[in-house]
């Protein structure tokens, strides 16, 4: 306290100067709150104190002044009132008669009764206690406290965006908006789960609800309209729409074509058309071999019977004219080749056929091994090599494969000639079974595809066929695999000939349909067996047997099924043919010999060797430094015509530069390093180490790794260029939000855990 | 003999529809393709070639205005609507997307100072040099009514500045000292004073949206929480700063727009030096703006441009100028982050791409695969000299591009003449002061030899070291050290000089202490701060010659709001 009245002696000097009362504290903190010396602050604090002190000492002069008159004056009794102001500072601390001290105070206390014992034992302690509270701070003082603790606060409290923005300084890409809702209204129920009672009313009405226990939101839509609602998104609906569209569109363009196709007058046209009916009516077929059986049978039994027609004629027997003369042709025409193979083709085609387990015929086993051996050996090969999931080869694939399974079968067959569902047949059917299954997949897969493929793509015709044969295909196997599954008993006799009669059928047709798929590369032109050339020369597999002989097939098949023999009038006749290699193997060590002499041959007069050396010598003579002559022919003598420099001053004016470094290249003798630096080069390279690179190898490296797709997966382009700030088109961005604080504390809960 | 034929799965080559790319087979081995990074480079070259070609950053100018357009206000539900006040107490609102004003109003008498729209978009505020506050509803009157505010608050003094808080019913307007108000009161709830008596601006935190930070006319930047009943802290620069922007995505980083060319973005919990300066402008930078991603902002200069800087960049990667833009006064990012509204002096309002080069609307997928790969490229590339001469690249106005050589020449002057003095005096005299700490004036925080040198030295990039400043430097510099330094090695005589001289050096220091003090008494700012930039001001006035008497009393009230206020 010593100290304030010591600063308020100096402050009342200096405002004595400045008659200028102080306008606010906050006026005179211009600077830092730091800076404010305590001198000041207490100055300031102090200037009311002053005035007050002032009219004291005016009071006392006053008094003073009066006393001087001589006589002393009684004081006067004042009174005093209370004020709205009072000041702490007039009380008189020269310590007067009206020296109030805490004992006194306290001493009342003491002798009053009123006051319970513990407070009297409180105030006996104070007594005790003699420390003297400390003088409270300036409001300066506290004002700079005051801030510091909030900026303290502010700033710890800002802190907690920290790991987030460095995450997002971080992050490889931005998206902004960074709330993105989904476009289009929402449900009023979301809407409304965010409203919470605010009024007095509202408050009393849940109350009541809840007192009632009855539900505070009832839910807007029925479970039922949820359901829909959440199965049917806008995507979805879009997909459905332009489903039906497509649907619609497929319809009308299925009538247009039936309408021309009922004008068209060519025969072989509806040959073909008859031929896809028989198509059609083998689905129906499928359906009802699991409808009803019986109806089945007797439809199995017609198509038996069309099938021996076909067996009985000599077509695709090679026995023909045109078959003689395309066997000479075949050496050297490959359309020629390529039709006799396919000839060869249908004809084991039809005589495997026949061969069915319940039709023991050897003969037949026997034409078959032969015709093996016949067909070159390319053909199978290809085959072969083929990949075997590979849906597109399908109709080809199945075939061979159920040859091949049918051959097996055939042997044992021989061997068990009526007995009915031996154990190893059985066996045998599952393993069908299960490959028949594995192929079913893959025709599904396909056929599933190809639906995909025509709902996306427009209506054309190419792909539909593509689609149908597919679909076939599919159906083939699909019944394929069925019968082999039900195949126990007598039944399977009917159904293992069913099922080559619809692969038959199937097969023309997926031939046809393939040609569109095949002919895309050259590679596959060359694969084909059926040239479609060579199609039409041959009907259709298929005729409408007789009737008579669809009668007797009938009755014979109730018999015994089918006696190869009977049935079959002619052998095959096998016309071999002298086949040239469709492809020569490079590893032929003559032709390597023959190919070096010939590079031989071609670079004859070319000696690399020696041509190099020369310009390697070249360069290291360009290197070399050169003698400067500096002669000028006159120079210090007489002219005249042709004079030339004396030997002595060309000596004297030649000058010779000093011999250049060593040459790198200078012990490599097969090798010349330039040493020339290009300067036109420089200009294209970096030559100082950029910012956030540490080393050149870094920089390096991340220069010489590509990002175009010429070099790179699609996958890896997309994922290299991906731009840094992602913003959507015609969103407004927010600024950040509390709700990315939560997220961002979940998403790290998540990595934690 | 066996033959192996080739036989392909047509899935792996043929496309699904005709829709779908042809599929290119190819073979990624390295060694297949030795010139893949001279491929590349080709193309980052021709990429950023056609970058600088398609650059055409201007899009449309907005006029109507009939005095120099003074604030902007982006809506904060439309992109499309945009607000705009100008000198005469206009306030037009446009439609963006048709180029043209649907709505004007006669908002103030005097100029409109500042302009908010409200979180909710259905109104908007404006503040005038009339001393009200005016909350405007956002559609037009229908027919017949009059166009009246909804809500007019009389203050005491002119309102400067003006911001909405985020969520809340709550502004804040800045004058002679910072307000809080709420929308339903017309008192302020909250006033903030700290010594000063004229604030420029001031701007909520759109992150932590308790914070504020406003601009005084004492060079300072000072911050507030609106929840405390003090102000938080307070920064004092060797300029004044003109406005600050808040990054909307980093709660506690602002950038400051400031008198001295240059702008700072400081992390308000560190405001001991700022954590980058932005150079480029040449002449006062006057209004920033944060993009929406708080990647990049804008700033509106003196100087007649627009620079786009990276938060991260001390210069700008673009600068925007057209042969009739004047001065630019106030300038926005679109919230789509796609564009840039400024407006300036000569009553128009400009629309520009926030890219340059960028292709407006939708983009197919290929598109913008490609526009990305060509991004890739560029920044991949980006560090080799021919692409970077190309890509760098910029027009700039005669006499901004002499002032900007002038202003470098200038400052490696200063820079050569620092280094000389450091190298002629003793180790350790004359310490280094980098770039960041040079322009804030932190006498509490900074070495005490600092700041006599700072204060010694003089302000504002334009005007050189005086001939007095450049003499005393060295041994004040040297004489200013708090403890005495070691003299053992001198003669008497020398140590009597020097002992003279430091004796001379503290008496000065001391006038000049007692002379701030009494000069602190009245309310007048310090005479160092405005006066050299009033100073400054007038020489460009001076420099451009013609300028209308309108313009000349609007720039001067600009730059010494003190005055203004008073």
């Amino acid at each position: 306290m010593a100290r304030v009245s010591r600063k308020n002696g100096n402050k009342k000097k200096l405002k004595g100067r400045c008659s200028v009362p102080l306008v606010g504290l906050g006026d005179q903190q211009l600077l830092y709150e730091e800076e404010d010396s305590i001198d000041r602050g207490e100055e300031d604090i102090s200037s009311e104190e002053d005035e007050v002190e002032h009219e004291r000492k005016r009071q006392k002069l006053l008094e003073g002044i009066s006393t001087l008159g001589g006589k002393r004056k009684r004081a006067q009794g004042e009174r005093s009132e209370a004020a709205v102001h009072m000041s702490e500072f007039s009380v008189n601390t020269d310590g007067g008669p009206g020296k109030v001290k805490l004992s006194d105070l306290i001493g009342i206390f003491e002798k009053n009764p009123a006051v319970p014992a513990k407070s009297r034992r409180q105030l006996k302690n104070l007594r005790r206690v003699n420390k003297s509270v400390n003088s409270p701070l300036s409001k300066e003082e506290t004002e700079k406290i005051q801030r510091d603790m909030a900026f303290q606060k502010a700033a710890s409290e800002v802190s907690r965006w920290d790991s987030i923005i460095t995450q997002n300084q971080r992050a490889k890409q931005l998206l902004f908006p960074l709330s993105q809702e989904p476009a289009g209204p929402r449900p009023v129920e979301r809407l409304v789960a965010g409203w919470n009672v605010q009024t007095p009313l509202e408050q009393e009405i849940f109350a009541l609800l809840s007192a009632n226990k009855q539900p505070f939101t009832d839910p807007i839509l029925t479970p039922a309209e949820e359901a829909s609602v959440r199965a049917m998104s806008l995507e979805e609906a879009k997909i459905r729409r332009a489903e039906l569209q497509k649907a619609r569109a497929l319809q009308s363009y299925y009538e247009a074509k039936a309408r021309r196709d009922r004008k068209i007058k060519s025969k072989k046209y509806h040959k073909v058309q008859t031929k896809a009916k028989r198509k059609e009516f083998l689905k129906h077929f499928e359906q009802m071999v699991q409808t009803d059986p019986a109806a089945a049978l007797q439809e199995l039994n017609k198509m038996e019977l069309a099938r021996m027609q076909e067996r009985m004629s000599l077509k695709h027997q090679n026995s023909s004219k045109w078959a003689k003369s395309k066997a000479i042709m075949a050496k050297y025409d490959e359309e020629a080749r390529k039709a006799m193979q396919q000839q060869l083709e249908m004809n084991r085609q039809l005589t495997q056929k026949l061969v069915t387990p319940l039709n023991d015929d050897y003969e037949q086993d026997e034409g078959d091994a032969d015709e093996t051996d016949l067909l070159p050996d390319f053909v199978n090969d290809a085959v072969d090599g083929r990949d075997a999931s590979n849906p597109w080869m399908k109709g080809k694939l199945t075939e061979e494969l159920t040859q091949k399974q049918l051959n097996d079968t055939m042997t044992e067959a021989a061997q068990v000639v009526s007995t009915v569902a031996a154990e190893e047949e059985e066996l045998e059917a599952e393993e069908t079974e299960e490959e028949a299954l594995l192929r079913e997949f893959d025709s599904n897969r396909k056929l599933h595809q190809a639906q995909e493929s025509d709902i996306a793509g427009g209506v054309f015709l190419e792909e539909m066929t593509e689609d149908r044969a597919a679909a076939e295909d599919s159906e083939v196997s699909d019944c394929l695999s069925e019968f082999t599954i039900i195949s126990r008993g007598r039944e399977k006799s009917f159904k293992d000939t069913e099922v080559f009669n619809c692969a038959d059928f199937t097969d023309g047709s997926a031939q046809l349909e393939e040609r569109l798929v095949r002919i895309r590369t050259v590679e596959d032109l060359e694969l084909l067996h059926h040239d479609p050339s060579a199609e039409p020369r041959h009907p259709p597999t298929a005729k409408d047997p007789p009737s008579e002989e669809k009668h007797m097939g009938k009755s014979k098949k109730k018999k015994k099924g089918i006696e190869l023999k009977e049935v079959l009038t002619k052998e095959t006749n096998v016309i071999k043919v002298p086949l040239t290699p469709t492809a020569t193997d490079s590893d032929d060590p003559e032709s390597k010999l023959d190919q070096r002499e010939l590079i031989k041959e071609a670079f004859a007069g070319d000696d690399v060797i020696s041509s190099f050396l020369k310009d390697k010598r070249r360069h290291e003579d360009e290197g070399k430094p050169k003698v400067i002559d500096l002669t000028l022919p006159g120079w210090g003598e007489w002219g005249g015509m042709g004079l030339k420099p004396p030997k002595r001053k060309r000596k004297r004016f030649r000058v010779k530069s000093a011999p250049p470094p060593p040459r790198k290249d200078q012990h490599l003798p097969s090798v010349i390093i330039s040493e020339k630096r290009n300067t036109s080069l420089s200009l294209h390279q970096v030559h100082s180490l950029p910012f956030p690179f540490e080393d050149h190898g870094q920089f390096e490296s991340c220069i010489r790794s590509p990002l175009g797709r010429t070099w790179n997966t699609e996958r890896t382009v997309k994922n290299v260029t991906k731009p840094r700030v992602v913003t959507q088109l015609g969103a407004i961005i927010s600024p950040m939000a509390e709700e990315e604080l939560l997220k961002n504390k979940r998403a790290v809960a998540r990595e934690g855990s | 003999m066996k033959v192996r034929v080739l036989s392909r799965n047509p899935d792996d080559y043929v496309r699904e529809t005709k829709h779908d790319i042809q599929r290119v087979p190819r073979n990624y081995d390295p060694s297949l393709h030795p010139f893949e990074v001279s491929r590349e480079y080709t193309r980052a070259l021709n990429a950023t070639k056609l970058e600088r070609v398609f650059a055409k950053p201007f899009l449309a100018s907005l006029d109507g205005h009939r005095d120099g357009v003074n604030c902007l206000a982006k809506h904060t539900r439309s992109l499309s609507t945009l607000l705009s006040g100008s000198c005469d107490g206009e306030v037009k609102v446009w439609n963006l997307t048709k180029h043209e004003c649907v709505r004007t109003l006669q908002a103030h008498g005097g100029f409109v100072r500042g302009m908010v729209v409200r979180y909710c978009g259905n109104s908007f505020f404006t503040i005038g040099d009339d001393k009200t506050i005016k909350q405007w509803k956002m559609e037009a009157p229908g027919y017949g009514e009059e166009e009246e505010p909804l809500n007019t608050i009389l203050g005491k003094t002119v309102f400067t500045g003006l911001d909405h808080h985020q969520k809340k019913g709550v502004f804040a307007t800045c004058g002679q000292q910072v307000d809080i108000w709420d929308e339903q009161r017309s008192t302020p709830i909250r006033s903030f004073t700290w010594g000063v008596d004229s604030f420029s601006s001031v701007r909520f935190n759109p992150v932590e949206t308790e914070l504020l930070g406003s601009c005084a006319s004492d060079r300072s930047i000072v911050l507030y929480d609106m929840r405390e009943s003090t102000p938080l802290k307070k920064v004092i620069m060797t300029m004044r700063t003109n406005t600050l922007c808040w990054n909307p995505m980093e709660a506690y980083c602002f950038t400051c727009a400031n008198e001295d060319y240059n702008l700072y973005t400081y992390d308000m919990r560190h405001l001991e030096k700022p954590i980058k300066v932005h150079m480029d402008h040449v002449s006062a930078v006057l209004d920033v703006d944060y993009s929406p991603t708080g990647q990049e902002f804008v700033s509106a200069s003196f100087d007649k441009t627009i620079r786009i800087f990276s938060k991260d960049d001390g210069h700008s990667r673009e600068v925007y100028h057209t042969k009739r833009m004047q001065h630019v006064i106030c300038i926005k990012w679109s919230a789509d982050n796609k564009y840039i509204l400024s407006g300036s002096d000569e009553m128009n309002i400009r629309l520009w791409k926030a890219n340059a080069a960028e292709k407006l609307g939708v983009m197919a997928p290929r598109e913008r695969e490609a526009v990305n790969y060509s991004q890739k490229l560029k920044e991949k590339f980006q560090h080799h000299p021919q692409i970077r001469r190309i890509a760098r690249h910029r027009h700039l106005p005669k006499n901004i591009y002499h002032q900007k050589n002038e202003l470098r020449i200038m400052k490696e002057a200063r820079r050569r003449k620092e280094m000389n003095v450091r190298k002629h005096s003793r180790p350790g005299s004359v310490p280094v002061v980098s770039e960041k700490e040079k322009h804030v004036d932190l006498p509490c925080l900074l070495n005490k030899s600092h700041r006599s040198q700072k204060m010694s030295a003089p302000r504002g990039p334009r005007g050189g070291p005086g001939p007095a400043a450049a003499a005393a430097a060295a041994p004040s510099a040297a004489g200013a050290m708090p403890e005495m330094p070691d003299l053992s090695h001198l003669t008497e005589e020398e140590r009597k000089i020097i002992l003279g001289v430091m004796e001379r050096q503290k008496k000065e220091e001391a006038k000049e202490q007692s002379m701030l003090n009494v000069g602190r008494e009245p309310a007048v700012p310090p005479p160092c701060s405005t006066l050299p930039l009033y100073r400054c001001r007038s020489e460009q006035f001076q420099h451009r010659g013609a300028v209308r008497s309108e313009d000349l009393l609007f720039k001067v009230e600009r730059s010494d709001s003190a005055i203004n206020a008073s």
